[in-house]
């Protein structure tokens, strides 16, 4: 072995990392080698000198330094963490609960703008109900039967009378027959599933009231009547949905059919005659830029009013669209701007007392189309 | 003189578990984000990590910094250590990689002009840098022990990163063979024989600065 090789492993030797037949080597070698031998003392001498280096202190304050940043560095994580990565047991309740949340609002907020919502889509589909529902509630209130024993018969004779109008003889039926196949396509599917749906609910009810007032005929009374003829009056539009939809065009013909039936005679049973206004009289379609309004207005000359109104029309650059008149009543159809029609209410007020559905002036239009109902 | 925490060096049963110990809980603490915990473990390793920082780069200022920049980085990534090795090991070894940055950068800094010591394949220039050390601290031969440390400093900043690396953990900072293995992601017989040639190394260096090492 030479003095370089010995050399290079004389930091194991001192160390005593070395193998038995290395240190015998080493140990033979520097027997007699005094290079190595001063090699060796100096690599003692060496790591003496490392090992009492004296250590330097760190600076004042050194801790409090690197603290201070660490909790610098440690608010930064937390705001970032507490943004994008909560724990994860926080963070799902909290999406679930959130969610909840959402769905429950929704259902909330759908059920309270349901009630808002049955009238247009109802109304949407049978126009013809616009017309003759508050007739219909009048003729109820006005043919009230005398007695309590006959008002379920009134009732129930009223029923068809109201819900199955073609079924009558006259041409009316047939003509409203024939009409039918024309524009059974009119409504959407699901407005009508939905009218039915009210049916099928109404039904039953309907049948338990009329059963529970012929059990109670002792109890008839005029308050019981008017009672059953508001219920009537409320359970309508829904029955009524029932019916087979008709065209605009068509709805008036029938409209004033019935205005002539009405002046035929006051006694008669025919559904304009049976009709009145409803307590809250009216109800609205909207169409692509214009609104129906039914207005009732209750006058002392039917006549008198009508002119009036038609002078008002006039003043408010209405354009009357229909007018037609019977004993006591009479139908003003005309359509006007939008922001004409309050100053018209105004002035419809001074003629006579106006009801009417003030939720269907909510949403703005370019145009209204009025129906006014005038009546003693 | 050294307060030595390393497990070969004290006693090697109840310390070693006390300690060991100690530093896992502080560590935990951190890991569940007990920021205060943390200095707890900056308090008790400051002195040692910034001693090897210095020994490293051989100047105090940088080796603050570099120690600064090495706890936060240990903050940052406590969540990665598993204990596969105890913290000061964890810690020296990112002391250790922050140093050898700062080396790197200090080394680009200087640029071209100035001679990389740390360059091994610059091997006349070495040479030449430390027989103009030997002259410039012959003037300050037989002065106070702070000279003679500043001049071991100097001998030590001339030796290649990787032996000095090894020199400063085992003889100043008395770790295991292990723990420089675990440090530095070394198997054990390089570690021994990086060891034998940095002593060497050193050997030669201190004896053309000083002369006589006794």
């Amino acid at each position: 072995m030479t003095c370089q090789e010995i050399q290079n492993l004389l930091p194991g030797y001192w160390e005593n990392l070395l193998s038995p037949e290395e240190r015998s080597l080493i140990e033979s070698h520097l027997s007699f080698c005094d290079l190595c031998r001063r090699s060796l003392i100096d690599l003692k001498d060496s790591e003496n000198l490392l090992k009492h280096l004296e250590e330097v202190e760190p600076p004042p304050f050194f801790e409090q330094r690197i603290m201070s940043r660490i909790r610098e560095e440690a608010g930064r994580k937390k705001g970032l963490l507490r943004k994008f990565f909560f724990p994860i047991y926080i963070k799902i309740p909290l999406q679930v609960m959130a969610t909840l949340l959402i769905a429950v609002l929704a259902a909330y907020l759908y059920q309270k703008n349901e009630p808002e919502m049955k009238p247009m889509l109802s109304f949407s589909v049978p126009y013809s109900e616009i017309q003759k529902s508050p007739m219909e509630a009048e003729s109820l209130k006005s043919a009230q039967p005398p007695a309590g024993a006959k008002e379920p018969e009134s009732l129930q004779s009223n029923k068809p009378s109201i819900t199955a109008t073609p079924s009558s003889p006259d041409p009316d039926g047939a003509l409203h027959k024939k009409d039918q196949p024309r524009f059974a396509a009119a409504p959407p599917a699901a407005a009508r599933e939905k009218a039915g749906e009210s049916v099928e609910l109404m039904r039953p009810k309907e049948e338990e009231k009329a059963a529970a007032e012929k059990a109670g005929t002792s109890l008839g009374g005029l308050r019981d009547k008017e009672d059953s003829v508001h219920r009537q009056a409320l359970h309508k539009p829904r029955v009524e949905e029932q019916e087979p939809i008709q065209s605009f065009d068509a709805e008036e013909k029938e409209g004033k059919k019935k205005l002539e039936m009405a002046e035929k005679g006051a006694g008669e049973k025919s559904p304009l005659l049976r009709s009145a206004p409803t307590p809250l009289g009216s109800v609205s379609a909207k169409t692509e830029n214009r609104t129906v309004i039914n207005l009732n207005l209750q006058v002392r000359d039917t006549s008198q009013a009508v002119r009036q109104i038609e002078e008002r029309l006039t003043q408010a650059g209405a354009r009357i669209l229909e007018r037609t008149q019977g004993e006591g009543r009479a139908l003003l159809k005309a359509e006007m701007a939008y922001p004409k029609f309050a100053s018209f209410l105004n002035q419809l007020e001074e003629i006579g007392r106006v009801v009417f559905n003030k939720e269907t002036l909510s949403v703005p239009v370019d145009r209204v189309t009025v129906l006014i109902h005038i009546f003693k | 003189m050294r307060e030595n925490v390393f497990p070969e060096k004290i006693n090697p049963v109840d310390t070693h578990r006390i300690i060991e110990d100690d530093d896992e809980s502080y560590v935990l603490r951190c890991r569940r984000g007990e920021t205060e915990a943390f200095a707890h473990l900056v308090r008790r390793h400051q002195k040692k990590m910034l001693n090897l920082a210095y020994r490293m780069i051989g100047d105090y200022g940088e080796a603050c910094d570099v120690v600064q920049e090495a706890f936060l980085s240990a903050f940052r990534s406590i969540g990665k250590f598993r204990g596969e090795a105890r913290f000061s090991t964890w810690l020296g070894s990112i002391v250790l990689n922050q140093a050898r940055g700062h080396l790197k950068q200090r080394a680009v800094r200087l640029g071209r002009e100035e001679m990389s010591l740390d360059d091994p394949h610059n091997e006349e220039k070495r040479r030449f840098s430390i027989a103009n050390l030997s002259v410039e601290d012959s003037v300050a031969e037989g002065l106070e022990r702070r000279d003679l440390e500043a001049k071991i400093q100097r001998c030590l900043s001339v030796l290649e990163a990787d032996q000095r690396e090894v020199l400063v953990l085992r003889d100043i900072q008395g770790c295991s063979y292990e723990a420089i293995g675990q440090t530095l992601k070394l198997p054990p017989g390089t570690v021994r024989s990086r060891l034998f040639r940095a002593r060497n190394a050193l050997k030669d260096s201190l004896l053309k600065v000083i002369g006589e090492l006794r």
